[in-house]
């Protein structure tokens, strides 16, 4: 795979026992793991045992592209915009993945992403999407449907 | 691992990232996210990113023809919003005329009819803290300054107060209110002064702004107040000489977060006394 002697290789293994031969300068932006590849453990395989094949390719892709100098800004913007657009349990083991290798610029990419998506939703619609059981007490219930109705009281909608 | 569930600082991440309506709304999902998002930790958070994005400022503006008529101006495309409901018509329990004693990071201190009437209201929120009681009343002259001290993250309302007998000023007191307390404390006075409004002339940073008047020349400012949030000490310096007079032919302003004299010169641009005045208040 490597074409040049000087390029550092780290392995990494998903979970579904797919490895992944990736360059050192690609992979320092893994900075959760990035102790153990700095450490002289070159050749060992790095285990991440709750990432997906599936999902651990698209972040390498997304990492390879962000330690590329060469693209310009508009381009990179461009692949951003396409890389989150996924389905909404894909986008969510992205920010998975991102969030347990510590990856800032794709949790931040993501996380607003989420933001933006949720924004003008419902509560019932935000515990469905997030998994969330409706915990609250009847007299919790009525005090956030009083808050509810006060909010959309207000005739435009910021949001 | 659940398969649409995300790990608690993840949560906290794309909250902050999201509109106060949105988050209002959110309250109601779980208790988890209402306690999170009541936190005054997420508050800060929140704070920060807003400041940090001007695409979230916005502009309050109040039309006193029309009492409590509110209008949200965005800043970016200038487009106003109109017939907001921010909660305030239950304020208006304090009397008909709130006086505007400042504003910081989006909240507003107002002062109702009497000293005893204070609140703290956040129109994003819609929600409104009226202040206790303090330890002094019925002042012949009262003034609010409303201040942020960044290292306690602690809002502060400080009350001055003058007491005149016969057209002469006999006393001059002052409190301070802090919202991490919610209580009032005395703030030592060393030299008796009057103002001239309600409310501070300015805010810069961690401090309020006074022009002041010595007592011995009535309507003569001739004297600058200044109260630091974080001390809690009450400062006063002398107007520079060449700008008294009977005309008061000056004002201030927050220049750059430094506090600022303006000259009124009709003929000249505007003189700024910057320096000079930036060193006195936090030097002193």
């Amino acid at each position: 795979m490597s074409s040049t002697e000087a390029k550092k290789m780290v392995v990494l293994k998903s979970f579904d026992g797919v490895t992944f031969e990736v360059e050192e300068s690609v992979a320092v932006q893994f900075e959760s793991i990035r102790h153990m590849f700095e450490d002289n453990l070159a050749g060992s395989v790095i285990p991440l045992s709750n990432i997906k094949s599936e999902i651990l390719s698209k972040v390498i892709d997304y990492c390879k592209r962000h330690a590329d100098d060469t693209t310009d800004e508009e381009d990179l913007k461009a692949f951003d915009a396409d890389f989150v657009k996924v389905e909404h349990g894909t986008l969510f083991d992205i920010i998975r993945a991102a969030n347990y290798l510590n990856i800032k610029s794709l949790l931040d990419l993501t996380c607003q992403t989420v933001a933006d998506m949720i924004k003008g939703k419902t509560p019932a619609e935000i515990r469905e999407l997030f998994n969330i059981s409706d915990e609250f007490t009847p007299e919790e219930e009525e005090e956030a449907s009083i808050i509810t109705r006060f909010i959309y009281m207000d005739r435009y909608a910021d949001c | 691992m659940q398969n649409s569930s995300l790990p608690e600082d993840v949560i906290v991440v794309i909250l902050s990232r999201l509109p106060v309506k949105a988050l209002l709304r959110f309250k109601c999902v779980c208790t988890r996210w209402r306690s999170l998002i009541s936190s005054s930790f997420f508050a800060s958070l929140h704070l920060d990113r807003s400041i940090a994005n001007p695409a979230r400022h916005s502009l309050l503006v109040h039309e006193l023809r029309r009492r409590n008529k509110h209008m949200s101006l965005d800043l970016l495309t200038s487009s106003p919003n109109e017939n907001l409901n921010l909660g305030l018509d239950r304020a208006y329990t304090f009397g008909p005329e709130l006086i505007y004693a400042g504003s910081i990071n989006g909240l507003i201190c107002m002062l109702g009819n009497s000293a005893d009437s204070l609140l703290i209201w956040n129109p994003s929120s819609r929600m409104f803290k009226t202040l206790p009681l303090g330890r002094h009343t019925d002042p012949s002259c009262l003034s609010i300054g409303f201040g942020w001290d960044t290292i306690s993250d602690d809002y502060k309302v400080v009350k001055i107060g003058s007491n005149y007998e016969d057209g002469k000023l006999r006393r001059t007191w002052s409190e301070v209110w802090s919202a991490n307390l919610d209580s009032w404390s005395e703030v030592e006075i060393d030299q008796n002064f009057g103002l001239l409004k309600n409310s501070c002339d300015v805010i810069v940073k961690g401090f309020a702004y006074w022009f002041a008047e010595d007592g011995f020349e009535s309507d003569r400012i001739s004297l600058i107040a200044s109260f630091d949030m974080r001390t809690e000490v009450l400062k006063l310096v002398p107007v520079p000489d060449s700008l008294v007079g009977p005309q008061n032919d000056f004002d201030c302003m927050n220049w750059k977060e430094t506090f600022a004299l303006i000259e009124r010169i009709s003929s000249e641009p505007r003189k700024i006394y910057q320096c000079k005045w930036k060193i006195c208040t936090e030097k002193a």
